[in-house]
């Protein structure tokens, strides 16, 4: 257990295998800014039938830049270091532009540990010091042993706990060397390194869960479309694909039992069984072994096959609550829970937006509604008590109808609009009087009636002294919940439309996003507003 | 145990509460629709020196035929930007008057919008931080912007204020977001479990 206990005030680097961390980045780095440049160099070779493959030298080319990549990745690795100090972690990098992170502990929100395959065959693993924003530079560090991870986590927990104690004064004072780390850490790292968390288990998933989450993964439309554009860009092997099917047609034919129709069916068949295989293998990947704990203050999920993944998130941090579920998941009669913590702070003095830090959600990606409802009064603790997140609550409020009316003009007058011009452009001033683009108008007012009903019906807020959800949705739902303390600011929206009819739109922003609740009548949208401006400024506790 | 000392829970009647409905709206600075006006028409004298030059270059250049085939196009097109020109000149002094701010002791509340109307409120114990800046031409007005960041991202620019104007709601400002700091403190910044 010597290693328990890191050394102090020493500079050192991580494991040489952070390389291969490093390498990923800068492959990331490189395909990010110089993907469209090569695309577009790919284009002009093309247009002008520049032939780089009878040049000869396109081998060496590859090879250099292949070469430069691996130097840069060593590059960083060897400028990467870091030093523990007692109340701090000091961190400097990069070679050409150097950046230097002094993180004292108690100033970390929350450690996010992640495992690659690779990070658990070597008993490695990928820490990220999560900084509620303050932070300019990325607070990583790539491929680290387990026990130097569980130490920094332990230190960051009784870093907040110390903070607690002395009731906001900042970081506990003591001596350095002082050896009362000892016991708790030991007892900790006895637990055993690759299983740390300890406290209540809120929620886990089985393996029947994961076939659930991979056939609601949106994913799988996403993947059907690109398949299917795959079918277009593969054209030229359509020979070859051809032949493969007549093959398969003879075959069948020679069997003689099957009809045309049904081998193309059989294969329709046979693609969606490969679709779902995927999704259901990715949700494996994700989530398998998917566990949530309560840890003291904070939650701490775990879960993945290969790369395990961990996000810690204080309760105090989590700003909004997002409950979703879509036509799948609701067929199961379950949902999928975010929890949002503050994300995107600007960093005091700058503006500059890539010195923003996001927090990492929490995500529970399969639960029924009792687990979601003891997720809230979880997170939310006492507060709020008669919020609910569940879509099909009959305590949500209707908004009003004139809703529909604003969508239905919102989704028609463009589209009719531009049918009108091009209708005139196309065919001349004849066509627009004409059956069909009559018979056009009318279906598409149709549809946009039929969708601006639906979504109305979907539409409903809730809120009680200290908290108010929003639900939205059109075939699924979504339910967003926030306390009213958490609050950054309000904005009361009023269109033409609203002001002819005595309604307004509440738009919250929260450090998390904006929660909005449209279509209700102006009076409680000035109440509402006021409410909440009067629980924010008079709210003690902070907000993160 | 501060925070249980000072909990109260006292009912509160929401008819009681401060409505942000009816405040004494100020305006922005009297100089600032001119500046608006100004800064229009630095941008229209722009695009008509592009339009020229275009209008010039396609008349003399290989592009002769089209003028001759669509005699009217040159016209229309000028009619149609001296018609924008002419809008977007006139509509700082339709828009303007709709715009405004507020100062309470807790909050700062900005209104905007002549179709669509909106009236924002951030409080101060929700702001990070807050700027002025001004560029050249507002300067030359007296103009100043204020700028204030609630953690929410987004800024909330008031813009077209007083120079001075600009420069007391900065100091108030921020004076407002130490003192809520500060209050914050004194009752515990503990983290609620």
């Amino acid at each position: 257990m010597s290693a328990s206990r890191p050394d102090y005030g020493v500079w050192r680097r991580t494991s040489p295998f952070a390389v291969v961390f490093f390498l990923g980045a800068t492959i990331k780095a490189v395909a990010g800014s110089y993907l469209q440049l090569a695309a577009s160099f790919g284009a002009i070779a093309y247009l002008t039938r520049f032939d780089f493959l009878s040049r000869g030298s396109w081998p060496w080319a590859i090879l250099l830049v292949v070469l430069a990549i691996v130097a840069a990745a060593l590059l960083r690795y060897w400028f990467f270091r870091f030093k523990l100090e007692e109340d701090r972690i000091l961190i400097r990098q990069g070679f050409v532009k150097r950046t230097a992170l002094d993180l004292p502990f108690d100033r970390v929100q929350g450690i996010n540990v992640e495992r690659s395959l690779v990070d658990r065959i070597l008993g490695l693993v990928t820490v990220r010091l999560d900084t509620a924003g303050t932070a300019t530079a990325e607070g990583r560090l790539p491929a680290v042993n387990t026990e130097l991870a569980d130490w920094l986590r332990t230190r960051v927990d009784r870093g907040r706990r110390g903070k607690r104690a002395s009731g906001g004064e900042g970081r506990r004072e003591r001596p350095l060397g002082e050896e009362d780390a000892g016991t708790e850490d030991l007892a900790r790292l006895q637990e055993g390194a690759s299983t740390p968390a300890t406290g209540e288990v809120l929620v886990r998933l089985t393996n029947r869960d994961m076939l659930r989450i991979g056939l609601a993964d949106r994913k799988a439309l996403v993947l059907a479309g690109a398949l299917a554009a795959l079918a277009q860009a593969a054209e030229p092997f359509e020979e070859a694909i051809l032949g493969v099917l007549d093959g398969l047609q003879t075959a069948v034919a020679d069997l003689g039992t099957l009809s045309q129709a049904t081998a193309v069916i059989l294969v329709a068949l046979a693609g969606l069984l490969l679709l779902f295989l995927a999704v259901i293998i990715g949700a494996f990947l994700r989530h398998h072994d998917f566990t949530l704990w309560r840890q003291g203050t904070a939650f701490r999920s775990q879960g993945g096959l290969l790369t395990q993944k961990e996000v810690v998130v204080e309760a105090a941090k989590i700003q909004q609550l997002k409950l979703s579920q879509n036509l799948v998941l609701r067929w199961f009669g379950r949902y999928r829970l975010e929890a949002l913590p503050a994300g995107a702070m600007p960093v005091p003095g700058g503006e500059n937006p890539g010195n923003l830090e996001i927090a990492e959600n929490l995500t529970v990606p399969l639960l029924d509604g009792s687990a979601a409802e003891q997720m809230r009064r979880q997170m939310f603790g006492t507060e709020a008590p008669r919020l609910t997140l569940l879509p099909a609550s009959p305590d949500f409020m209707r908004v009003s109808p004139y809703y529909v009316r604003a969508l239905v003009l919102r989704s028609v007058a463009v589209p009719v609009l531009g049918g009108a011009v091009f209708t005139l452009a196309q065919w001349g001033p004849a066509a627009i009087a004409s059956a069909p683009f009559a018979a056009w108008c009318f279906l598409w007012l149709a549809l946009s009636g039929l969708i601006g009903l639906q979504s109305w019906r979907r539409c409903g807020y809730l809120h009680d002294e200290e908290g108010l959800a929003s639900r939205r949705g059109l075939l699924g739902s979504r339910v967003d919940a926030f306390l009213f303390r958490k609050v950054q600011d309000v904005t009361v929206k009023r269109s033409p439309l609203q002001r002819r009819t005595g309604l307004a739109t509440l738009e919250v922003q929260l450090s998390s996003g904006v929660v909005t609740v449209p279509y209700i009548a102006r009076d409680t949208a000035a109440k509402l507003r006021d409410y909440i401006l009067y629980r924010v400024e008079s709210s003690p506790s902070p907000w993160h | 145990m501060t925070r249980l000392g000072m909990f109260a829970n006292a009912e509160v009647p929401t008819e009681a509460l401060p409505s942000a409905e009816h405040v004494d709206w100020q305006p922005l600075h009297p100089h600032f629709t001119p500046r608006l006006q100004v800064g229009v028409l630095l941008r229209v004298l722009v695009f008509a020196g592009i339009g020229a030059g275009l209008h010039y270059g396609l008349a003399t250049g290989g592009l002769a035929v089209l003028f001759r085939a669509a005699p009217l196009l040159p016209t229309v097109a000028w009619a149609v930007f001296g018609v924008i020109s002419l809008w977007a000149l006139l509509w700082p002094m339709i828009a303007v008057p709709y715009r405004g701010y507020a100062v309470r002791d807790r909050d700062i509340l900005y209104r905007s919008g002549v179709l669509w109307r909106s009236v924002r409120a951030v409080p101060f114990n929700r702001v990070q931080h807050t700027k002025t800046d001004s560029t050249p031409l507002d300067r030359r007005f007296g103009l100043a912007n204020l700028s204030v960041f609630p953690a929410g991202g987004g800024a909330h620019k008031i813009r077209g204020l007083g120079g001075e104007t600009a420069e007391q709601l900065w100091v108030y400002v921020s004076a407002r977001i130490e003192a809520e700091a500060a209050g914050a403190m004194e009752s515990g910044v503990g983290e609620p479990a």
